[in-house]
């Protein structure tokens, strides 16, 4: 079987581009990749978008790319699992060059959502969420609370206080990041008094709305970075059907499957990027890859192991919580901060010798995560 | 008032009923649960959804044979971990509220004169 390897990467600024239709956004991200690659041809095309029909009543939208780019007549398809949509995009491209059938692939992902107004984004996203719970009123941030409450009770070392950390953490490592949103630090106490959303989930514990887009070109023939282990796992989208509510089975699935076709153990990882749309996140997604025993994550955080020149950081980038969260490219966006990580082009937020990297996308409230690791050759 | 679930020859009982048991994928039968349970976790909203009253309260519950319910609840007291609840249906949707001390009365009779009775046997 090939080898597949990252030839380019390119993202534009996170944030808000009131004046730049989502097509722009992802062409622009697109041309960054293909002069990164110097390529500018494809076999095929991967697009992932969550809900373009909502956020901007576009679709078919990865024939209207294509032919922006001027790609015509190269095939294309729109991939989507909710919030993981990026890292399922670059999946897909992934298992097509290891099938043999495809050499060189380019995927984009990318949503545009601050135009809409907070409740109207709110009602897009809660989309996404079980038929039975969305007719209570539930919301991702309600049931994320949820969760939290429960792993809180089960796990009394996570305080209040190291949740926030979560969020103090990312906003400074997003700092040093120049495509991120938020360059803004912020202290625990500020966390603390931010408004409740749902308790005791508040505001800055939950990832901002944003537009952005990021591409990443897929080739067989050798380069610096290659992928050497995908995952993926499902779980029932209500929560009342699952096995377990603290911890994600379908990232322990997706880890497991990863790890097994990278021949790596969590020990071997330098450095991570998790799925922090609400900050529970990345502690129980710490915990779900492997990296501390569960109800560990927090303790680790607070050592600052996970901190930028910590043993293990996670999010270098600034994460979903500061340096945004455009819904169906964040999964793709976190493989383009590993890519700059093993190339050594992180400027100030590099993590020293990183050489093996991973990935945690969640999808949904949880229900469809993946876990990609890639490597320095 | 009986909670409708589905129940499955492996044990696992689900709310709402499901026609493929899912931890086993067999097919499942139509049961009955008794509306009492435990709240295994709750929130409360502040930011609703269009269409919903600020805040919302919103609890999964936990009954007999470890059957999880999302449901409602209508105000905060007696949203508290553990807390014994009762759960009532309006207009398609469960609501959960704090067992009153008549309900509790009646439940220990309840399990009290079936017991009683084995023993006369």
């Amino acid at each position: 079987m090939p080898n597949v390897y990252v030839a380019g990467v390119g993202m534009t600024k996170f944030g808000k581009w009131p004046d730049k239709p989502l097509v722009e956004l992802m062409c622009e991200a697109s041309r960054k990749a293909m002069d990164d690659a110097q390529r500018y041809d494809f076999d095929m095309i991967y697009v992932g978008s969550m809900s373009p029909e909502d956020f901007t009543d576009e679709g078919n939208i990865a024939t209207v790319i294509t032919g922006h780019l001027g790609l015509v007549p190269t095939p294309a398809v729109r991939v989507e699992t909710a919030s993981s949509t990026g890292a399922t995009a670059l999946d897909e491209a992934f298992l097509a060059i290891k099938s043999g059938y495809y050499k060189s692939i380019l995927v984009i992902a990318g949503e545009k959502m601050t135009h809409l107004p907070t409740p109207k984004v709110s009602k897009i996203l809660a989309e996404v969420i079980d038929h039975n719970e969305r007719k209570y009123g539930a919301t991702m941030v309600a049931l994320a609370a949820m969760v939290t409450r429960l792993y809180m009770k089960k796990y009394p070392l996570l305080s209040r206080e190291i949740l926030s950390m979560v969020a103090v953490k990312n906003h400074h490592n997003a700092l040093f990041n120049s495509y991120a949103q938020f360059h803004k630090e912020i202290t625990i106490a500020d966390v603390l008094k931010s408004k409740m959303i749902a308790d005791p989930l508040r505001l800055y514990d939950c990832s901002p709305i944003t537009d952005g887009a990021v591409a990443v070109i897929l080739i067989s023939e050798k380069k610096k970075v290659k992928i050497t282990g995908i995952g993926q796992g499902t779980d029932y989208a209500g929560l009342e059907n699952r096995e377990e509510l603290i911890s994600f089975r379908s990232t322990r699935v997706a880890a497991e499957n990863a790890y097994k076709m990278a021949k790596r153990t969590p020990k071997e990882i330098d450095v991570a990027e998790i799925h922090d749309a609400f900050t529970p996140f990345e502690i129980i997604g710490s915990e779900d890859v492997g990296f501390f025993p569960a109800g560990g994550g927090g303790k680790a955080l607070a050592e600052g192991i996970t901190a930028l020149d910590g043993a293990l950081p996670i999010n270098p980038s600034g994460g979903l919580k500061a340096k945004g969260h455009p819904v169906g490219a964040s999964g793709l966006a976190q493989v383009v901060e590993i890519v700059w990580q093993l190339r050594g082009e992180a400027g100030k937020r590099q993590v020293p010798d990183a050489k093996i990297g991973l990935t945690q996308s969640v999808g949904g409230l949880a229900n469809n995560n993946l876990v990609t690791i890639l490597e320095a050759e | 008032m009986k909670i409708k679930a589905s129940k499955c020859s492996c044990g696992y009982a689900s709310v709402p009923p499901r026609d493929i048991c899912p931890r086993c994928r067999k097919m499942t039968k139509e049961t009955e649960i008794d509306n009492l349970g435990r709240i295994l976790t709750y929130t409360i909203l502040h930011i609703p959804p269009e269409g919903f009253p600020s805040p919302l309260y919103l609890a999964i519950v936990e009954l007999r044979h470890r059957v999880r319910i999302f449901c409602a609840a209508r105000e905060e007291s007696g949203l508290v971990l553990g807390q014994r609840v009762i759960i009532d249906e309006l207009e398609g949707k469960y609501y959960c509220s704090p067992i009153s001390i008549i309900e509790k009365v009646k439940i220990i009779l309840k399990r009290a004169i079936p017991r009683t009775l084995r023993k006369r046997k």
